[in-house]
């Protein structure tokens, strides 16, 4: 049985070719011709202490994501997939290390900032959808308005259209099936104008037929300028990101470009 | 969507849980209030009662209970009674206006599970109690009776009818009859001074107490002051008459509170337990809810919810949970009010005539207020609880 890096490194070697040879720990690919990175990560770490152990769940990260640009990150279980997102995300706090986005350090923000930075910069999707189970299909897309106390409801009707959910706006989340969900879990993460997207294994409670949709949306998505960072499992949906990056033990271990780009 | 429909919402999802511990709100506030009205009413109501009877002071024998009637009702006997000259020393005194002497004892009749109290009465009370309207006459002859309202509805006996006394194979004839007064007037079968005294003197037979006062015995003069504000001044004066003790309405109103008193610390220490039952039921509820709804809490941090907004939701809760309790229970007190009352007066045989539960908007603020305190003290601490959980920890709660 192939391991998850065995997966990533068979699915490269048939589909994408290597744009980089070496270990990409600190300095990742970016093609002159690509615009400004939306997103500049540097030399991060993530320390934990278990007793008098040390545990590096990310040890001496960089990577770089531009606007419009679609980079999935590999790796198996434990390998600092989802910890990166949540640095990335401003949900965790880096031991070392930068996280720039679009030119602010978020890492040296306060936290009435950060929370502030997060709500108008960033979107959130999880894997488990997280809806708020009492709140129907449109409150829970309304819901970070209401903490930002912005009220935007062309914004709320464009995205219930865009993600399909007409007919399903007053449904509550029990309702809907997991596609639904987290479509209803996209125009939430979209719906104060972010520019990254932050997906933590989006598809993988979808059936075929649903993930299919949610990759659509990401394309559209990322057309439209939107910078989508996703930690998948999924081969077939790292294969529609522009660059797959591949964790292990915390760090960069292989970047490649999707040659059918 | 705003704040108030979230937690609206957060609290509809566990309807159970929520109704529960409303109704434990409910009752409390409903105890809480109705004490309160209670006691206010009862205090209120005793004043006016005592304002109403237009006596500023009274003498009664030293050792006899101010609360004379409740003995008599129960059976008891006044151990002490003043001596006819009492009345002569009082009257005396330049600064009374009118000193009514009075004479109170009771038959017990057992087979209709009531007592009928006498009192024992000169034309003096008729002055004393100039609001009184009798129907009818005062008493010309020994063997005349005055029936207070309430005994006319009893006896079902009118003016010209006769009333038999079979203890004392005594007849009276009933030459008066009182108006309602709505006081413990009502309650009274009122025949001459000299025929009590002489009446109740061959009942109970020479017990001592009539060779101690003399056959003129009283047991109270009910004193009306050419100006109230003398009462310092005689009340020494009348203090130097053997035997006598004296009681100024003020000291009878403190006195009768007082009698209140360990029933009331004894209730509401009773109602302060059920608050705090209830202040932790609120707690437990909304504490189990913060706990069951961490990933959501991590969730809201995530689209963009600060320390703040989780605390405020979480709070908010507490205190729709406490005001609909709170609304609640005051409405089940106004409901349950006269019920109350209805028990109340049946315990208590002091109780003033009229409503003893004063449903006042002081007392309604109040309690709203308490209710609204109970629930901000209770939902603090899972507001603090849900506001510092760590975005990151939360989401990974299982």
């Amino acid at each position: 049985m192939l391991s998850d890096s065995d997966l990533v490194t068979k699915w490269s070697s048939d589909q994408v070719a290597e744009t980089d040879t070496g270990v990409l720990d600190a300095q990742p690919a970016s093609p002159l011709t690509e615009p400004r990175p939306l997103l500049c990560v540097r030399d991060l770490w993530r320390t934990y202490r278990r007793g008098s152990e040390e545990i590096h769940a990310l040890a001496g990260v960089g990577l770089d994501l531009r606007p419009g640009e679609i980079v999935s990150i590999v790796g198996r279980s434990g390998s600092g997939k989802t910890t990166m997102l949540n640095q990335v995300g401003c949900l965790d706090r880096p031991s070392s290390g930068s996280i720039l986005v679009d030119g602010t350090d978020v890492t040296r923000l306060r936290e009435k900032d950060l929370v502030a930075f997060r709500r108008d910069h960033i979107g959130f999707i999880f894997q488990l959808f997280y809806l708020i189970p009492t709140l129907t299909v449109e409150e829970n897309i309304r819901l970070p308005l209401v903490f930002a106390r912005r009220q935007d409801d062309e914004r709320v009707d464009e995205l219930i259209e865009r993600v399909g959910l007409t007919k399903e706006r007053r449904s509550l989340p029990k309702q809907l099936d997991g596609g639904a969900m987290q479509r209803v879990a996209i125009a939430r993460a979209l719906i104060n104008r972010p520019r990254i997207l932050l997906a933590d294994e989006p598809t993988g409670r979808l059936e075929k037929k649903s993930r299919a949709a949610v990759l659509d949306i990401f394309r559209e998505l990322a057309t439209d300028g939107l910078a989508i960072l996703m930690a998948t499992h999924d081969l077939e949906q790292a294969g529609e990101a522009d660059r797959i990056i591949e964790f292990s033990d915390g760090k960069v271990v292989r970047e490649t470009q999707n040659r059918r780009k | 969507m705003n704040f108030f429909r979230f937690a609206l919402k957060n609290l509809f999802a566990h309807r159970t849980r929520t109704l529960l511990t409303l109704v434990s709100m409910t009752v409390a506030v409903a105890v809480l209030f109705t004490l309160l009205s209670f006691n206010r009413g009862y205090e209120r109501g005793l004043k006016e009662q005592l304002q109403a009877m237009g006596i500023h002071m009274l003498v009664v024998p030293v050792g006899c209970p101010y609360e004379a009637a409740s003995l008599i009702i129960k059976g008891g006997k006044i151990p002490n009674f003043l001596p006819g000259s009492a009345l002569d020393e009082v009257r005396a005194l330049p600064q009374v206006d009118i000193a009514a002497p009075s004479l109170m004892s009771g038959i017990v009749r057992p087979e209709e599970g009531r007592t009928d109290i006498y009192l024992g009465i000169d034309s003096t009370t008729l002055e004393l109690k100039n609001w009184w309207k009798l129907k009818g006459r005062f008493f010309e002859k020994p063997n005349e009776m005055i029936l207070g309202y309430d005994v006319t509805l009893i006896e079902l006996s009118h003016v010209g009818d006769q009333i038999y006394v079979p203890e004392l194979d005594m007849t009276f004839d009933v030459v008066g009859e009182l108006e309602p007064t709505g006081t413990e007037d009502d309650g009274f079968f009122y025949v001459p001074l000299e025929t009590a005294q002489e009446m109740f003197l061959r009942l109970e037979g020479d017990s001592g107490a009539a060779s101690v006062a003399g056959i003129d015995r009283l047991t109270a003069v009910s004193i009306r002051l050419k100006n109230p504000d003398d009462a310092p001044v005689v009340t020494p004066r009348l203090s130097e008459i053997k035997g006598a003790e004296v009681i100024t309405m003020g000291e009878l109103l403190g006195t009768m509170m007082s009698l209140m008193g360990s029933a009331k610390t004894l209730l509401l220490s009773i109602v302060m337990i059920i608050i705090v039952i209830s202040a932790l039921g609120v707690l437990n509820t909304v504490l189990m809810s913060v706990f069951e709804r961490t990933k959501e809490i991590g969730v809201m941090r995530a689209t963009g919810a600060s320390e703040l907004h989780v605390f405020s939701l979480v709070w908010l809760e507490t205190v729709i949970l406490s005001l609909l309790g709170g609304a609640g229970g005051l409405g089940l007190a106004v409901v349950g009010a006269r019920a109350i009352e209805g028990v109340v007066k049946r315990f208590l045989p002091l109780a003033p005539k009229g409503s003893v539960v004063a449903l006042e908007p002081a007392s309604f603020l109040l309690v709203l207020a308490f209710v609204l305190g109970i629930g901000l003290v209770a939902g603090f601490y899972p507001a603090l609880r849900a506001a510092r959980a760590k975005p990151i920890e939360a989401l990974r709660s299982e």
